[in-house]
């Protein structure tokens, strides 16, 4: 079990992760992301707390927009101000690669880090996915485009535009 | 009311909303392939143009304590506020120049001439005010909290003094604005996060500090003797960025034709849905370039809240098809001039400090379609609703 402590500030390769704003999963010993967590974020209310466990993968559809319109992290929930780069990451399968278009929302390099080493070792659906995967792209990049749903229930994606590195990883 | 039923579009069926959010689709991939350097070269000629215009209103301003140098300074030091307030930093930060991958001209890193963190504004203004525009209870622009814009929202004795408070939100804007992602409507009924509400405050006093300082302190000792008159002509130069502001932002959504919504009708709207939504609640005004570029393209309000991440310069094409689009769907595209549209706004803003019952209301009848269509299915009238995991509505649909 982690100590709570170390849970507020996680340092990786590409920076800290600040994560003391995010409730923590029990179950999985892990902090829920901004973006799986419909208890947290705009039109909330801090005083409500969930009664089941957290979807790991499940990417709510309020958080994702906000994420994309008042460009904060998916993971953390911080603003995705980046000091001497502009860069994002965008994390997901090799599929959502290959046709630019992801279901989680972009997140600092640091934060993409973190993640990677997180929850791809619970071995359960995580971060926008609906399987485990073996294999995660990375894919780095200025800018994106939001698509909102076209149909009633699917989900809000991401389109990167401004791509300056792509890589495949097989995390844990 | 579901947002299939506002009347002014409810003369559409299902297939033409979606035909007509295709057509929207498709204007967008236009423009995003299409971007590159021409608008590069405009959004840096913008940042050059309003940087010069700083310096030399500042360096005039070390001449301040006579009257022409006062003048011209405090102009050109407005100018240059409004200008970055206006078309570099609010579009900026809405993401309209990310693709250009400059870390300087970037949402995640601009932060703006004015008392407001550029953090909170992108979520009071790009989240919560673009994501539910002219929706009641949610979007607190419309009205900023202190003014009755809406005859749906209650009257209460207090809004008598609707026209003096209107008026200190104009002169005092950047403040009003600099609280604005507090929502104190939030804090009120105790929704607020005590920890987030304390990690905002610190932020805002952190750059109010960095305002006054830079306006009111540093400039002003480096002018030396001519000190106090610096100080005048900033906060002369602060009042016409605040009034300016104001007048533009409250032409966008408050004159006559721009509808406001309830927030049954976001219920698990499409993007077609959405887009309509966007159309109807916003107004344009016209006007020549430059007024253009001083309002932040913002006469093409309509158009920016179909695409606030498009590069502003694109706007004005954007609008001639916009406006067909409009037009062969019998939806309305609110526009005039900029004086009408203030004073339809100025307007709303006296007649709603009275009751209900003791005004008119001013909206205009919608167009007629130029053809019967087949009229949508309300919500209600819906067969099997999904339910969304977001937290938008609270009324439940089976």
């Amino acid at each position: 079990m982690v100590d709570p402590a170390d849970r507020v500030s996680v340092g990786t390769s590409t920076g800290r992760v600040d994560l003391s704003e995010r409730r923590h999963d029990l179950r999985h010993d892990v902090p829920v992301p901004f973006a799986s967590d419909p208890f947290t974020g705009y039109g909330t209310d801090h005083r409500q707390q969930p009664t089941g466990p957290t979807d790991l993968g499940a990417v709510v559809k309020a958080r994702a927009i906000q994420c994309a319109l008042s460009r904060v992290c998916g993971l953390c929930g911080l603003s995705l101000a980046a000091g001497p780069s502009a860069a994002t990451t965008f994390v997901g399968s090799v599929a959502e690669a290959e046709t630019n278009t992801f279901a989680f929302p972009p997140l600092h390099p640091a934060c993409a880090d973190y993640a990677l080493a997180t929850y791809p070792p619970l071995h359960v659906p995580v971060l926008g996915q609906a399987l485990v995967l073996a294999e995660w792209a990375v894919v780095v990049t200025g800018g994106f485009e939001l698509e909102r749903p076209s149909e009633r229930g699917a989900p809000v994606l991401f389109h990167p535009n401004a791509v300056t590195s792509r890589e495949t990883v097989s995390p844990g | 009311m579901a947002i299939s039923d506002v009347k002014e579009y409810t003369h559409l069926s299902e297939q033409e909303v979606e035909a007509l959010g295709r057509e929207l689709d498709e204007l967008r991939a236009e423009i995003e392939a299409s971007r590159g350097a021409s608008d590069a070269a405009y959004i840096n000629k913008m940042i050059t143009i309003q940087r010069r215009l700083a310096a030399a209103g500042r360096v005039t301003l070390f001449a301040s304590r006579w009257k022409p140098a006062f003048f011209a300074g405090a102009a050109m030091l407005g100018i240059a506020k409004i200008l970055e307030n206006m078309e570099i930093g609010h579009n900026v930060m809405h993401g309209q120049w990310d693709w250009m991958n400059d870390p300087e001209i970037h949402s995640s890193n601009w932060e703006w001439d004015t008392a407001q963190p550029a953090e909170q504004w992108k979520h009071s203004h790009n989240y919560v005010h673009h994501q539910f525009t002219n929706v009641l209870g949610h979007d607190n622009d419309i009205g900023y909290g202190i003014l009755r814009m809406a005859r749906e929202q209650k009257w209460h004795p207090v809004n008598v003094g609707q026209p003096v408070y209107n008026t200190l939100l104009a002169l005092l804007f950047q403040w009003g604005v600099a609280l604005h992602d507090l929502d104190l409507e939030a804090i009120r009924k105790g929704r607020k996060d005590p920890k987030e509400m304390k990690r905002q405050l610190k932020q805002i006093r952190r750059k109010v500090s960095r305002q006054i300082s830079k306006d009111y302190v540093v400039y002003p000792l480096l002018s030396g003797p001519n000190a106090l008159s610096t100080i005048k002509a900033n906060a002369l130069a602060n009042l016409m960025r605040n009034v300016w502001s104001y007048v533009i932002i409250f032409c966008g959504h408050f004159p006559d034709g721009a509808m406001h919504f309830t927030e049954e009708e976001l219920e698990d709207e499409t993007r077609a849905e959405w887009y309509l939504r966007q159309m109807l609640g916003s107004a344009n005004f016209e006007g020549g370039p430059l007024l253009h570029i001083l309002s932040g393209n913002l006469g093409f309000q309509i158009e920016h809240h179909l695409y606030p991440d498009l590069p502003s310069n694109r706007y004005a094409e954007i609008s001639v098809r916009v406006k067909d689009i409009c037009r062969r769907y019998g939806i309305p595209y609110t526009v005039g001039p900029l004086h009408k549209q203030y004073g339809q706004a100025l307007r709303t803003i006296v007649k709603l400090s009275m009751p209900n019952g003791l005004t008119r209301d001013d909206q205009p009848t919608p167009p007629s379609p130029d053809r019967v269509r087949q009229r949508r299915l309300t919500d209600a009238e819906r067969p099997v609703r999904r339910t969304e995991t977001g937290t938008w509505s609270t009324r439940r649909t089976a």
